[in-house]
């Protein structure tokens, strides 16, 4: 590529990669996968601006197919008058009737229409020249070399140049590397021999070679890192810890100066065709809104007025007397089920719903290991290090344990020691089988937390202590003798997604740690003398308990029985009975969505069975459905079948001090909520972009991601299977609806401290509304102070 | 004749008829239009099921019936000319029998919830099953025609499932390449089962073992293509590239292919070892094809990235050795690997889900201590110790044999990697004498289970060859074995040079194999 050097003296196109790399969003590892809006990077523009870079940068629609749209008018879901209200609001030159023929035409085509062709890159120019594989050839052989240098432990031999920063370390290695030529990609080792360390300057040299123009050089850009999607949010992730801490991470630069330097190497190869220089196409006004999205804002509009008028019909429903106990579960959608079920089996008992970390950031240490993961929301810091304490000789038997462990994984594994290995203890894989056959699979489980919070620096335990209590409204009075603090978590076999079931507020892990970290702070004496000094009660009597809700089965485990005062042991023992009772109306609720009898009366067994099941490739539904999120006191929604689809956070602005418990409100949960509720919708409208593809040729890579098929990209997102079911899509997209019971101009005054937050409601990736105080939803906000009356 | 005898050839003619039945019910589907297997998908998943836990049952009944009248059971129940409907079933066939039944059951089941949902699901178990069926079929064919048949049916079957998803390009080169090598493969075999029809005028499996025994029967030809056909089925070095591209099938594909499908071409040398054994020189190249691939897919092996992956090399590789084993003419011990990999990796393939979940539970890895020289030298002698003392033990000493000794010698290099590898991780006098204790317990496992087989189906396959097998190749393969194995004694800075670098790209790629595989079948094929 390099024939014709030129000496840029100033780097012309980094502005524009890095507006096209900001795009990307953030992947996080298997280990601890949380959910990420995959729009992240693109929610300064509107939703509609938005799709339509998407449309030209990566060819999608961003809709579900017309047929979606066509059954659900069929059946009545949406209505002409919804349509027309849609048009109305987009104030769109069109009927509702036109729309529907508009609909009519496309179904045909099966697929909406795309304004745009793709970006012309030289390999897509190739690719439909020639009928070849270029473009995928280019992004298995970026996947290969980035799997290799952030491979986590699945390969014996690593990636000799791990040290070295990716750009330098992939140039190490592609150098030696024959394969692209073996493909048919001539000169390549030259090229590579003729490159520096510095991908901005590669970048910028790359990009001149290949004719971009400055002008639209972002959009091509971009277009090239969506290909390569899944790593780009890797390193985005990556970038994402190091900002945490502080730090700048630059290393996107070095994926997008690889996947240029391809796409040269791929003109160099034939130097007779001529290539038009990559470009993007000039965009079309936003007057013009596709129908598609009219469709989806009918829908939407359609959906939330059933939810409004559902809560108009309850208006409050008030608890007669002072609870027996109270029960904090995380706000989740999947909570709903469970606390509406322990409301009817036990009308005297209070639920709250609260991010399932209980306002306990914390980095949870297992027993024999010297480092944790940070277990709280991905936007904060662990505020504290939280060890699981163990006895001497148990640490000795843990590390003993390990050593073995992983000398025999090195044994099975190793050159020449694995002949021998299959040979001789091959046989006993039949046993596994059979066992796995019938069900009896054991669970890869790690060790349970034994967490001791005396150790912890008193003042942090108070002021966390102190902070969870105000924002879950009950620092001024209202605790009852018992709170239950209910975390959650999934239990799934087999499942290299397993970490997406579990608690996104505990940072994809089990609610485990956190929950017992909260109770044992708030049982602690000393903190509740600390808690006084501030004017924070919490009666003698009251006492904490830390429980586990697993969510595949509608399960909940209580903690710490065996050190229970005898004075609750009576009230705990109810609980118990009450949760296991509700336990069994969740999953007679849950049964129908995963094919089993809700009224047969193994029920229990079946979804225990279910959870157990290595070839089970749906669990549990997970989030399916969600769409609304309420921010308001239990009694708004207390009775009422929410269908396990809304994200329920209490709310008492009566309680609030100046609005900070508002505040932190909406820039975390909500937008936790949002990112859940983006990804859902991502991954079902798109699910080859944003999604994870098909379960059934998942490919573990690295240990951290995976792969479909032979190799390939990263998948991002939810995998097919968890959002559809086979026969129709499980879960509909849906923009999040927030809706909060506080004074507009509280909403108002958060909104002006937080762009990011206002910039979530303009441009339409939520729609925020208000509660009054008889449980009507009565206006809908537009992000910049104005609010427009909302009728049923 | 007095009664008893004449009650035990009344049972094996039953018996026979029970082993010719095996295979049927999961051949049967192959009746079932497609679009009615999809259309009644749920019917399907259930009859498919029933149909397999028949056939295994079929299976456990015709073996326990085997065990009952002793010595093996043929059969011939028409023929035409060479082609002739007859089974072989014996110790060997027995194993093969019970295990593909068993994996066929597996695999169905597993797929029951797997593929739930998936529209084409109907036909994903009707070529399921008639996969396994064909294999149930080779596994109890009575003569050559039979297998001929059986083996093309597999990979017929074979094909549609690795075209499972169509519209998947990579799905569809892969599958071409094996079908390029599978149609090679079949001409190779129908060669030499043309040969043996000009030699012995029968294609009837004991005829030709009657015949093979004679003297003065020029056999070279004959084993130089069944050994071909045996090598291109079961991916050996350089004939493997299809078989690491084939993770766009559903993994109870890979899992079923693994464990069942690949074994053919090692089955085909077990089953007809009697003949194959009169030919060193070709005994000779099978060893080393077999040895070669070992070391070159066991290289390839440890740096791949992803499971799947990992596990195809795998299997690569334990199809060389197994190979290597067949080679050096330890057929009986390369039937025991087979039943052996296949558990393991049906196994492995189901279970690739969980590596992240082991990976949560491991927790980081352990400190380890880098032993040195001395630790080599003490890893070796007490691996060397153990593996002479368990051969004092049972009184079968591998000296004289020099197919034996070199697989003996394997396990003194396995053991001392164990030792080795424990050692590091737990340096300490515990970690010490329980590295020891678990060598010697995998140790003697080895050497039961060698002679279990031995003594299982030792009269079943061909003993190891009369003649010495040429020591220099013997010592040749175990050599190179040791030299892999350096590896793992060799300090870390060892890959850090410039040829650790250029080695480690070139394992990375597989010695780009597959890449130049991909573009050949592309021009010939193209999409």
């Amino acid at each position: 590529m390099h024939s014709c050097t030129s000496k840029l003296s100033s780097h012309t196109f980094m502005t524009q990669a890095d507006e096209a790399l900001n795009r990307i969003a953030p992947l996080w590892p298997l280990s601890r996968f949380v959910a990420v809006n995959p729009f992240v990077g693109l929610s300064d523009m509107p939703f509609t601006k938005a799709a339509q870079v998407l449309a030209r940068n990566a060819s999608t629609p961003l809709a579900l197919p017309p047929s979606f749209y066509k059954e659900l008018y069929c059946k009545g879901k949406i209505t002409t008058k919804d349509l027309q209200k849609a048009i109305e609001e987009a104030d769109a030159n069109i009927t509702p009737e036109e729309l529907i023929s508009e609909l009519e035409v496309s179904l045909k085509a099966c697929m909406w229409k795309l304004p745009f062709p793709p970006v012309n890159l030289p390999s897509a120019q190739i690719d439909r020249k020639e009928g070849a594989r270029w473009s995928t050839f280019i992004n298995e052989e970026i996947s290969k070399w980035c799997t290799a240098y952030f491979d986590c432990g699945q390969a014996l031999w690593g990636f000799p140049w791990k040290g070295l920063p990716l750009f330098a370390a992939w140039r190490q290695a592609a150098s030696l590397d024959r394969n692209p030529e073996t493909a048919g990609m001539k000169g390549w080792r030259k090229l590579l021999s003729s490159l520096g360390d510095d991908p901005v300057q590669e970048i910028d040299r790359a990009a001149a070679y290949l004719g971009l123009e400055v002008s639209t050089a972002t959009e091509v850009f971009h277009s090239l890192i969506l290909g390569i999607g899944g790593w780009a949010g890797h390193l985005k992730f990556l970038a994402h810890e190091k900002n945490l801490q502080g730090e700048q991470d630059y290393t996107l630069r070095h994926l997008l100066a690889m996947r240029l330097v391809y796409e040269c190497a791929l003109k160099n190869t034939f130097p007779m065709m001529a290539f038009t220089a990559p470009n993007s196409h000039k965009e079309t006004p936003v007057s013009h809104v596709p129908p598609q999205f009219l469709w989806q804002r009918a829908h939407e509009i359609a959906t939330r007025s059933k939810l409004f008028s559902q809560l108009a019909s309850l208006g409050r429903s008030r608890l007669e007397k002072a609870p027996d106990f109270q029960a904090v579960f995380c706000i989740d959608v999947r909570s709903e089920v469970f606390r509406r079920a322990l409301e009817q089996v036990s009308p005297s008992v209070q639920t709250l719903g609260f991010a399932g970390f209980f306002g306990f950031p914390i980095e949870a240490i297992r027993a024999g290991e010297t480092r944790g993961t940070p277990q709280c929301p991905v936007f904060l810091n662990p505020a504290v290090k939280v060890y699981s304490h163990q006895s001497q000789d148990e640490l000795g038997t843990i590390a003993l344990h390990k050593q073995f462990a992983w000398a025999w994984k090195a044994f099975k594994n190793s050159a020449v020691s694995s002949f021998v290995f299959v040979e001789t203890l091959g046989l006993c894989f039949l046993g596994k089988i059979i066992w796995n056959l019938i069900g009896h699979s054991h669970p890869k489980e790690s060790r349970g937390y034994n967490i001791d919070v005396s150790v912890l620096p008193l003042e942090t335990s108070i002021k966390l202590a102190a902070g969870a209590l105000r924002h879950m409204g009950l620092a001024k009075g209202g605790l009852s003798n018992l709170v239950l603090l209910c975390g959650h978590r999934s239990m799934t076999e087999n499942n290299p997604y397993g970490s997406s079931l579990d608690c996104g507020a505990c940072g994809g892990h089990t609610g485990e740690a956190n929950a017992k970290t909260a109770a044992g702070i708030l049982n602690d004496p000393l903190v509740r003398q600390g808690l006084l000094k501030q004017g924070i009660v919490i009666p003698e009597q009251t006492l904490f308990l830390a429980g586990l809700h697993n969510t595949t089965t509608d399960e909940v485990t209580l903690f710490s029985l065996e050190s229970l005062p005898s004075l609750h042991r009576d009230s705990v023992n109810a609980l118990a009975q009450n949760l296991q009772l509700a336990g069994q109306i969740a999953r007679r609720e849950r049964a129908p969505l995963l094919g089993l009898d809700p009224v047969a009366t193994n029920l229990d067994d079946a979804v225990t069975a279910r959870s157990r099941d290595w070839s089970q490739i749906r669990p549990e539904w997970g989030l399916v459905g969600n769409h609304a999120f309420i921010a308001a006191t239990r009694e708004r929604t207390r009775g009422l079948d929410l269908g396990g689809r809304v994200f329920l956070h209490d709310y008492r602005h009566d309680l609030d001090d100046e609005e900070a418990t508002l505040e932190l409100l909406l820039t975390a949960p909500v937008v936790v909520a949002s990112w859940i509720n983006l990804q859902y919708f991502g991954s079902t409208v798109d699910n080859k972009l944003f999604g994870s593809g098909d379960k059934v040729i998942h490919n573990v890579a690295g240990l951290l991601g995976v792969q479909e098929g032979n190799g390939g990209d990263l998948k991002v997102g939810l995998p097919f299977q968890s959002l559809h079911d086979g026969q129709a899509w499980r879960h509909e997209p849906l923009r999040l609806a927030v809706i909060v019971e506080a004074p507009t101009e509280s909403i108002d005054k958060v909104l002006a401290k937080h762009n990011d937050l206002s910039n979530l409601v303009v441009n339409g990736w939520i729609e925020l509304f208000a509660l009054d105080n008889d449980g009507k939803v009565t206006s809908c906000s537009d992000g910049r102070g104005w609010w427009r009356p909302v009728t049923l | 004749m007095n009664l008893f005898h004449f009650l035990k050839i009344l049972l094996a003619e039953k018996v026979s008829l029970l082993v010719l039945l095996t295979p049927l019910p999961l051949l049967l589907p192959l009746l079932i239009q497609r679009r009615l297997a999809n259309r009644y998908r749920a019917t399907m998943v259930i009859v498919t099921s029933i149909i397999s836990i028949i056939s295994l049952l079929l299976a456990v009944i015709a073996c326990a019936a085997l065990v009952l009248t002793g010595g093996p059971i043929h059969h011939e129940f028409m023929s035409w000319g060479a082609m002739g409907l007859s089974i072989y079933f014996d110790s060997v066939s027995a194993i093969m029998l019970l295990l593909v039944s068993f994996l066929g059951v597996s695999v169905i089941f597993f797929s029951k919830n797997y593929l739930e949902g998936n529209p084409d699901q109907g036909r994903f178990f009707k070529w399921l099953s008639v996969t396994a069926g064909s294999v149930l079929l080779l596994v109890v064919s009575g003569n050559l025609a039979l297998f001929f048949l059986a083996w093309i049916g597999i990979s017929i079957a074979l094909h549609k499932l690795l075209t499972f998803y169509h519209d998947r390009p990579a799905a569809i080169i892969a599958a071409r390449e094996k079908f390029v090598f599978s149609r090679i493969g079949d001409i190779v075999l129908l060669t030499a089962i043309w040969f043996a029809w000009h030699t012995f005028g029968t294609l009837d499996y004991a005829a030709l073992f009657a015949g093979a025994s004679r003297e003065g029967v020029r056999l070279q030809t004959i084993d130089f293509f069944l050994v071909a056909a045996a090598v291109l089925k079961s991916s050996q070095f350089p004939f493997h590239g299809w078989l690491p591209d084939t993770m766009e099938a559903p993994t109870p594909v890979s899992a079923i292919m693994h464990a069942g499908i690949i074994n053919a071409g090692g089955f085909l040398i077990i089953r007809l070892s009697p003949l194959i054994t009169h030919a060193p020189k070709v005994l000779e190249l099978l060893a080393a094809v077999g040895g070669f691939t070992a070391l070159f897919a066991s290289l390839v092996m440890i740096t791949q990235t992803n499971v799947k992956r990992t596990l195809a090399f795998s299997t690569i590789a334990q199809m060389g050795f197994l190979m290597l084993q067949c080679g050096l003419g330890a057929f009986a011990l390369a039937l025991l690997h087979i039943a052996a990999h296949s558990l393991y990796k049906a196994h492995a393939f189901l279970s690739s889900g969980s590596v992240i979940a082991g990976a949560r539970q491991a927790g980081s890895p352990p400190v380890r201590s880098y032993l040195g020289l001395h630790g080599a030298i003490a890893a070796f002698a007490v691996s060397i110790a153990l593996v002479v003392l368990l051969f004092f033990l049972s009184e079968s000493l591998p000296w004289e044999d020099s197919g034996r000794f070199s697989l003996a010698l394997i396990l003194v290099i396995a053991l001392a990697q164990l030792l080795w590898h424990w050692w590091s991780a737990s340096a300490s006098a515990i970690g010490f004498l329980s590295g020891i204790a678990v060598a010697a317990g995998v140790g003697l496992l080895s050497v039961a289970l060698h002679e279990g087989t031995l003594h299982l189906i030792g009269t079943s396959v061909a003993p190891a060859p009369a003649f010495t097998m040429a020591w220099p190749i013997a010592l040749l393969t175990t050599f190179s074995f040791m030299l892999l194995s350096l590896r793992a004694f060799l300090p870390p800075i060892w890959s850090s040079t410039p040829a650790g670098y250029t080695l480690f790209v070139h394992a990375y790629n597989g010695f780009y194999v597959n890449t130049a595989t991909n573009r050949l079948i592309v021009a010939i094929w193209p999409p």
